[in-house]
């Protein structure tokens, strides 16, 4: 049994790893600790997108999306995104959501009909994780490169069937 | 007067035995949509909503295979009639509660529902009765690429069908099933079964959905994950998960069972089925005012009594009605006008005891 690095009483069920600039730490917390410090489940949503953003940037950027006008600190108030085009202009902010909660990336159901199946998108994705694959493989990252692999499988068999 | 016609038709979801039927009372599949060229629901502008609600209505109605369907703008409708769609399962608490421009289209003889302007700009809706997900997928996905045609879709080839909330991007597919589960908390497993439900992306909600509570013992289950996975994957997954979940209480309802008759109390519980069973249904027979929560929570004994095969005068069929018909808005649309909690009270126990007189 694991117990929580900060309290050291409880028995640990968040591990938080944080990476800056090659520096890796991490953390075994209790829930009670994990919420303290703004990790645990409740406030995971929100702080993953935070921690991610506090830690590449340091002055505040501004983004809005320019269809309908919504703003970051909207969307985290709400949890409602304003249009299709959010999902472009909050992008970074939307990848942990997406990791967390579905743990899936890339969509693989049905499609509506008469869609013109942009190719080239499919193949620049393909591209993208091929690239992360090499970058995975090359740094050691074997469970990482499995889920590539995984993935890049799935888009390989719809692009064929394109 | 439309609702009127929804009260008196036959072939409501509720009135049917389905597959598992003891355990599952329905079955729902909902897929979520949104209009391309406009901002979703919340963004939206009221000329935006009018004119999607104008746009839906016109490509909704003129459905080939859905004939006898009704289409209502929710702000023409009174309270009393939103509560009612609401309690029927029609419409969400969210839509019922809405003041922005949305409307639903019902097509009562097939269970399928329409929501316009609710979270996203089309929510389509299947109900089933019982354990019945996958024949119901291939009517839903047909209607679903009729639609297609009709709208252009916010799609996206990365993820998939775009809706205002990340949490159903992708397939934008929620399947749940409506779940009696006394036997788990009478025996107080329901809280470790919930808790392995979650561990394994199965989220857990109450009667009427997203932030309602619990009553009656009935627990909603759906899928948590609506990207990355094919609808009848998922379809597939959640069937599994109820399937277990139903061998799960019925060892519960055993368990009940034969300690009842012994006497014994060989869980962390103590009380008697038999005992419970009939208590309940003295009350429900007897009672002179009585409210919905409390009708609930007796019906949901006396539904654990037929199913044990205990001599009661009802039948499962009768009893998923009176789960129905004693709810609020229903008593009041069946005698046309507003009735305080007092005459809900009075009104509600008269019905009760009289379908429930042997």
């Amino acid at each position: 049994m694991i117990l929580c690095s900060l309290c050291n009483k409880k028995e640990a069920s968040v591990y938080y790893t944080e990476v800056v600039n090659e520096r890796v730490l991490k953390l075994s917390l209790c829930k009670e600790c994990a919420e303290k410090r703004g990790l645990g489940m409740a406030s995971l949503l929100t702080s993953l997108s935070e921690v991610a953003f506090q830690l590449h940037k340091a002055k505040k950027e501004k983004i809005v999306c320019n269809s309908c006008g919504l703003d970051y600190n909207e969307f985290k108030q709400s949890g409602l995104l304003g249009c299709a085009n959010c999902y472009k202009t909050f992008s970074k902010y939307l990848f942990p959501i997406l990791k967390q909660v579905h743990s899936h990336l890339l969509h693989t159901g049905k499609i509506p009909q008469g869609y013109d199946f942009n190719k080239k998108s499919l193949e620049y994705q393909r591209n993208r994780l091929q690239t992360e694959l090499n970058t995975a493989v090359r740094k050691e990252e074997y469970e990482k490169a499995a889920l590539l692999r995984d993935k890049l499988k799935k888009l390989e068999t719809l692009l064929k069937t394109n | 007067m439309k609702l009127k016609e929804l009260l008196e038709t036959k072939n409501e979801w509720f009135g049917k035995e389905g597959p598992s039927f003891g355990v599952v009372l329905s079955s729902r599949l909902r897929l979520a949509r949104n209009l391309a060229k406009y901002r979703f629901t919340q963004r939206a502008s009221k000329i935006e909503l009018k004119q999607i609600l104008e746009k839906a209505r016109q490509a909704l109605t003129g459905i080939p295979n859905l004939r006898n369907s009704i289409f209502f703008n929710l702000s023409r409708l009174d309270k009393i009639g939103r509560q009612f769609l609401m309690e029927r399962h029609l419409i969400s608490c969210e839509l019922m509660e809405s003041s922005r421009g949305c409307g639903v289209l019902i097509v009562p003889d097939k269970n399928v529902s329409i929501m316009v302007n609710e979270e996203d700009h089309l929510r389509i809706q299947w109900l089933a009765s019982g354990l019945d997900l996958r024949s119901n997928w291939l009517n839903i996905s047909q209607l679903d690429d009729y639609l297609s045609g009709k709208f252009d879709y916010a799609f996206s080839s990365e993820l998939g069908y775009l809706t205002a909330c990340p949490t159903n991007v992708g397939t934008g597919l929620r399947a749940s099933c409506l779940l009696h589960l006394p036997g788990l908390v009478m025996t107080g497993r329901i809280e470790k079964i919930i808790h392995e439900l979650n561990k394994l992306g199965v989220v857990t909600r109450g009667l009427y959905g997203e932030g309602t509570k619990v009553m009656g013992d009935l627990y909603q289950v759906s899928n948590a994950t609506t990207l990355g996975k094919g609808e009848e994957e998922i379809i597939q997954e959640i069937e599994g998960v109820v399937k277990r979940i139903i061998s799960y209480e019925d060892n519960a309802r055993d368990s009940l069972y034969r300690d009842s008759l012994t006497g014994s109390l060989s869980g962390n519980y103590s009380i008697n089925l038999g005992d419970q069973v009939y208590r309940a249904y003295g009350i429900l027979s007897n009672a002179q005012l009585i409210s919905f929560e409390e009708t609930l929570n007796l019906l949901s004994k006396v539904r654990l009594g037929v199913c044990m095969k205990y001599a009661l005068p009802c039948s499962l069929e009768k009893i998923n009605r009176l789960m129905v018909s004693t709810q609020p808005a229903h008593l009041q649309l069946s005698t046309k006008g507003e009735l305080s909690i007092f005459q809900r009270d009075r009104l509600r126990a008269e019905i009760l005891r009289s379908s429930l007189k042997g």
